[in-house]
């Protein structure tokens, strides 16, 4: 749909980066391409993969056909196989590739067998290609078999030697995405002996076709094809090899162009162009030049047919409109430096040729002196020549022959006008008037109408008025002369005239076109939010194609948001949901008028930021509209690119918006945190100070000093309060980074003890340190504390008389560090409830704010380590503190 | 001690004036007290003090500012008082020329270690090249360390590491400048040598290297020799 979707750059070297980049993040295609069925591609294929699994890769099987051959039935037992979905389609059953599973499953590599199979109605896409093509976006391999006459450019060659018309086929362009491309080779007798083994199965309705297709020569001209094609496939990889050590660009300067029309020979065109491209490395632009003509449904069909093959393909493909094909041909070619132009050999349009100065390709081939020029010959002879017929049949309206009808009592009018002038101004005057109503025809009527008009006037004039009356004869040679310049002039004035009136309706259309454009940039930039110009767009576009339209927009997390109440008069169910997140995970168009979920009930189109998709814009057509065409898919195409930029803006500036707040708020906190510290700090102090100045002063009074040692606790308990609070504020606020560095358990828990010295009363405390633990990763100050606040704990609750023991010790490559008492241990049904924050033990003796605990756990979890309570036997608690281990690094040798 | 040690608090707490004055009294000091920071940086100058205590949080003048400006003429002791206990402060004060740091709130006995050690580390004591503390003895001039008489044997940089303790005992060494001193400016961030060599150290001179009574952590800063 996106006409610049595959846009090749002639810079060899981003083509490289490019394929690079695939190579990395894109799943890799190995195809095992064989010249017909009976090769042994299935067979080849299981092989590698079995080779492949042996090797250690997670290989799964998503679909095989083994048509009952025992040694391909045998290779696919030991292989996983991902169960087949079925699908229920009038009654009957189909069983297809289950394309989810795999992508949930994410094996490695899948086995993908025929790869040229139309998938049943109902799948997500029409052709098993499509499915290996989004397998290989999601990043998994994808082993597949293919032979040479389902290739798009092969197609043709095969039909005329086999005669067997061929209905499947997959684009040339996955010949590009190969990774690895291996011949399945045999020679034809091998294939005719195993044939007549009964070792190859053909299906049940192929019989008859079987005694034409194999034999000897058409088997030989078969494998010519397939040969030839890998080769040609060897060369490119060589050339591409050669550009990357060279890094030298494009090995030709050349750069091709094929016009493209709604005729079916501009497919064999196209292939042609694309295989002079690939041949010479270059790049091609595939051109359609709107000149005015409405056409049909059916020609609009094969007109899309066309340019998606040409996208397909890989060609940049361009439309554009002018009532002068030549010109445009030549504007693009300037435009883009093309220095080949692919033609097909022109029709007779003899009228044409006298008005417009000859044929296109003497229009190019005089014209433009810069560009070979390259004419295709026709194979078909019925389709070789237009005939006049033909070409009225071009300009044929959709109204169809009622123009016709209309032209012919229009002229009955004229011509009764004619006969009542006739008497006062004479026959020959008459001329004149029919020419003014040819020309009126031409302004108003189609091309076919005119010429219509305009021969059928000279006739009626001939007939009706120049002597001698009512016969075809004419009896003046003058008058002669008269009615044979008549009639040149009236066809070359009615083809001008219309020529010009078609010309400005194209222009008016383009500017249409623009203004759409413009107003939609207008919507946007007036709008004060985001929620009015979407409004206001999507209104926009359901005035202009028949449909309503909605933009689905992504949520903070990412997904899309289905929840909107604007949605609910779409009643988009669960199968709609999911095409929507196809296309919005897939950045690609699907349901309505694509090739991916067709069925559905609208159009979604991915919108497209610069970074990033932001949503998906649904449209949901009238139910007389059957498809867009070209010209409202690029209207939409622009219009969806425009709003995803513009919401992408939007979003941006909402995050920069909310980033700031957030950096403010951080600000405030710190400020907060800063002001909290020191306004308590700084009076704590005074008091502690002063408290211990009481102490040593009360030697007097056994009152005043149990006075001040109960304000120094006191004051003690409050600097942990604050201490804690401080901690869980960082802790939440996420100002706190972690300052990792290595240092030696054995000094943090020194530090810790030391620390925790005058706290403790007649508890006995201990450590136990292995010898194996070097040195460990931690925020020294943050894990001190942490490591403080259990022991203090185990102080404070463990009971006067208990022993508090810290272990740390290697296990599993974690360290585990223990702080054990053989206290009263904490009841169990607090147990879950002990890291809470604010959670205090009923019954304990007072002194902690319940912070303590819940700060551990967040500084451990910071450190990626766990921790966990567990009761001590016989009596106590355990907590106990598990950090993952590394290798602390090596000390350069000491020099003595 | 001819004359008693002047000291120079500079605070615009008053309680936190009293207290400190409180306490430096009972050893005698001779004290004076600034309010504001000016007012400090012109009392420097007059009062010539032995070691000046200085509150970081100021009204008029952020104390680093006026730890520089002392530094710009004069090498008394100073030990600023804060109430960030964050080691990058800390670190920051000790590179702008801080002797030494008091992180509210502090003990008495904390209080009068540190103004003990600044005022013996500013020459009011003889320097010695030989470092004594309980059972740890350390004679710089002839590379000998000792405990309870027992010679004990460094590796270089064992040695090195020490030695720099020593110097300057009773204050806090940051790690950065032993690292830069020992294993050169490229090391600053290679924490983990220190880290075990420190560890090797206590294993040669403390009785119990999981309790160490000699070489003290200050978290995130550095070390000091006790």
């Amino acid at each position: 749909m996106n006409s610049n979707e595959r846009r090749l750059d002639p810079d060899a070297l981003l083509k490289i980066i490019d394929d690079d980049d695939r190579a990395t993040s894109k799943g890799k295609l190995r195809l095992f391409l064989g010249m017909s069925a009976g090769v042994g591609k299935t067979f080849a294929m299981l092989k590698a993969a079995h080779q492949k699994k042996n090797e250690g890769a997670d290989i799964v099987i998503g679909v095989v056909e083994t048509h009952g051959r025992v040694e391909t039935a045998a290779l696919v037992t030991g292989l996983e196989v991902i169960p087949r979905k079925k699908l229920h389609y009038r009654k009957t059953e189909i069983e297809e590739m289950d394309l989810d599973a795999i992508l949930q499953r994410k094996p490695q590599v899948v086995v993908v067998d025929e790869l040229a199979h139309t998938n049943g109605p109902g799948s997500r896409h029409p052709k098993r290609y499509q499915d290996v093509l989004e397998l290989l976006d999601a990043g998994i391999d994808v082993y597949t078999a293919l032979n040479i006459q389902h290739f798009e450019s092969r197609k043709e060659s095969v039909e005329a030697i086999t005669g067997i018309s061929i209905r499947e086929s997959v684009p040339d362009s996955l010949l590009e995405k190969t990774h690895l491309v291996e011949l399945v080779d045999i020679a034809p007798s091998e294939l005719l002996k195993r044939l007549k083994e009964g070792k190859v199965y053909l299906g049940e309705k192929a019989e008859a076709a079987t005694q034409n297709f194999f034999k000897e020569d058409k088997l030989t001209a078969l494998r010519e094809i397939a040969l030839r094609m890998t080769a040609e496939r060897v060369d490119q990889d060589l050339q591409k090899f050669s550009v990357t050590r060279d890094e030298s660009p494009w090995q030709t300067n050349e750069r091709l162009l094929v016009a493209v029309s709604h005729s079916p020979y501009s497919e064999k065109i196209i292939r042609a162009t694309r295989r002079l491209a690939y041949n010479l490395e270059a790049p091609w632009i595939a051109v359609h030049v709107d000149t005015g003509i409405t056409l049909n449904e059916e020609d609009q069909a094969q007109l899309i047919k066309n340019l998606n093959l040409a996208r397909e393909l890989n060609a940049e493909v361009i439309t554009t409109a002018d009532a002068d094909l030549a010109s445009a041909l030549k504007r693009i070619c300037r435009q883009k430096n093309v220095t080949q132009v692919v033609v097909g050999r022109p029709s007779r349009r003899w009228f044409r040729n006298v008005i417009e100065g000859g044929s296109l390709l003497d229009r190019l081939v005089k014209e433009s002196l810069e560009v070979d020029i390259h004419v295709i010959r026709q194979d078909k002879p019925e389709q070789a020549t237009a005939s006049f017929a033909d070409e009225v049949s071009l300009y044929r309206t959709q109204s169809g022959w009622m123009k016709y009808y209309y032209s012919f009592w229009y002229l009955i009018f004229v011509s009764l006008l004619g006969a009542l002038f006739e008497p006062l101004i004479g026959y020959r005057a008459v001329g004149f008037i029919f020419l003014l109503a040819v020309i009126i025809a031409g302004l108003s009527g189609s091309m076919g109408a005119v010429l219509f008009t305009a021969t059928l006037s000279a006739v009626v004039w001939n007939f009706g008025f120049i002597p001698p009356r009512f016969t075809f004869v004419i009896s003046q040679p003058d008058d002669v002369i008269l009615c044979i310049s008549y009639f040149v002039v009236a066809i070359i004035t009615g083809f001008l005239t219309n020529r010009i009136r078609v010309h400005e309706n194209l222009i008016r259309e383009r500017e249409e076109k623009t203004n759409v454009l413009n107003l939609v940039l207008q919507d946007i930039s007036n709008s004060q939010n985001k929620t009015e110009f979407i409004k206001k767009v999507t209104e926009r576009v359901s005035d202009i194609l028949k449909g309503r339209a909605i933009v689905i927009l992504k949520s903070k997390e990412g997904a899309l948001q289905f929840d909107r109440i604007d949605l609910v008069q779409f009643d988009l169910d669960e199968k709609e949901q999911a095409v929507a997140i196809w296309s919005f995970q897939n950045q690609k168009p699907a349901g309505w008028s694509t090739d991916t979920l067709g069925q559905a009930r609208s159009l979604y189109i991915p919108l497209q930021g610069v970074s990033e998709i932001v949503g998906v814009f649904l449209f949901r057509p009238e139910k007389k509209l059957k498809k867009l065409s070209i010209d409202q898919q690029n209207l939409l195409n622009s219009i969806t690119t425009q709003l995803g930029i513009s919401i992408e803006r939007h979003f941006l500036s909402r995050r920069l918006a909310e980033s700031q707040r957030l950096k403010d708020s951080e600000m405030l906190h710190q400020t907060l945190l800063n002001s909290i510290s020191h306004e308590m700090r700084t009076p704590l102090t005074a008091i502690l100070g002063s408290v211990s100045a009481l102490e040593s002063h009360s030697a007097k009074s056994q009152e005043i000093a149990g006075i001040a040692e109960s304000l120094a606790d006191a004051g003690e308990r409050l600097n942990r309060v604050i201490e804690n609070l401080l901690d869980m504020s960082r802790l939440n606020s996420g100002v706190l980074g972690l300052k990792l560095e290595w240092h030696d358990l054995s000094d943090l828990i020194g530090v810790v003890l030391k620390k925790l010295e005058k706290n403790v009363g007649e508890q006995k405390m201990s450590s136990f340190i292995a010898e194996d633990i070097g040195l460990i990763e931690i925020d020294f100050r943050l894990f001190e504390h942490a490591l403080s606040n259990i022991v203090l704990n185990s102080i404070q609750y463990a009971g006067p008389r208990s022993n508090i023991v810290i272990k740390a010790e290697l296990k599993n490559q974690k360290v585990l560090i223990s702080v054990i008492d053989n206290g009263v241990g904490v009841p169990e049904e607090f147990v879950p409830l002990l890291f809470d924050k604010f959670f205090r033990v009923p019954g304990t003796p007072a002194g902690g704010t319940g912070l303590g605990l819940s700060i551990v756990q967040g500084i451990v979890e910071l450190h990626k380590g766990r921790i966990w309570y567990e009761p001590n036997t016989p009596q106590g608690s355990k907590f106990m503190i598990e950090l993952p281990y590394k290798n602390p690094p090596v000390l350069p040798q000491e020099r003595h | 001690m001819k004359q008693a040690p002047r000291i120079l608090v500079i605070d615009d707490e008053k309680a936190i004036r009293d207290v400190l004055k409180l306490h430096l009294k009972t050893q005698k000091y001779e004290i004076a007290e600034a309010t504001s920071g000016h007012e400090g940086l012109l009392l420097a100058s007059e009062f010539h003090p032995h070691l000046i205590i200085l509150d970081l949080g100021l009204l008029d003048m952020n104390g680093y500012d006026v730890l520089k400006e002392l530094r710009t003429w004069t090498t008394v002791p100073v030990v600023v008082l804060t109430v960030s206990d964050d080691e990058a402060t800390k670190v920051r004060l000790l590179d702008a020329g801080a002797d030494d740091y008091l992180t509210k709130p502090f003990g008495t006995s904390e209080l009068l270690a540190r103004v003990r050690v600044g005022l013996r580390n500013h020459g009011l004591v003889e320097a010695t090249p030989i470092f004594e503390s309980d059972d740890l003895r350390v004679d710089l001039s002839q590379r000998l360390v000792t405990v309870l008489d027992q010679i004990i044997r460094l590796t270089n940089t064992e040695y090195e590491v020490l030695a720099r303790l020593v110097r300057n005992p009773g204050q806090v060494v940051p790690q950065i400048q032993l690292l830069k001193e020992i294993w050169g400016a490229g090391a600053q961030e290679e924490s983990h040598y220190l880290r075990i060599y420190i560890k090797q150290l206590r294993k040669k001179i403390e009785v119990n290297p999981s309790e160490p009574r000699h070489i003290i952590t200050e978290p995130g800063v550095g070390y000091r020799i006790v």
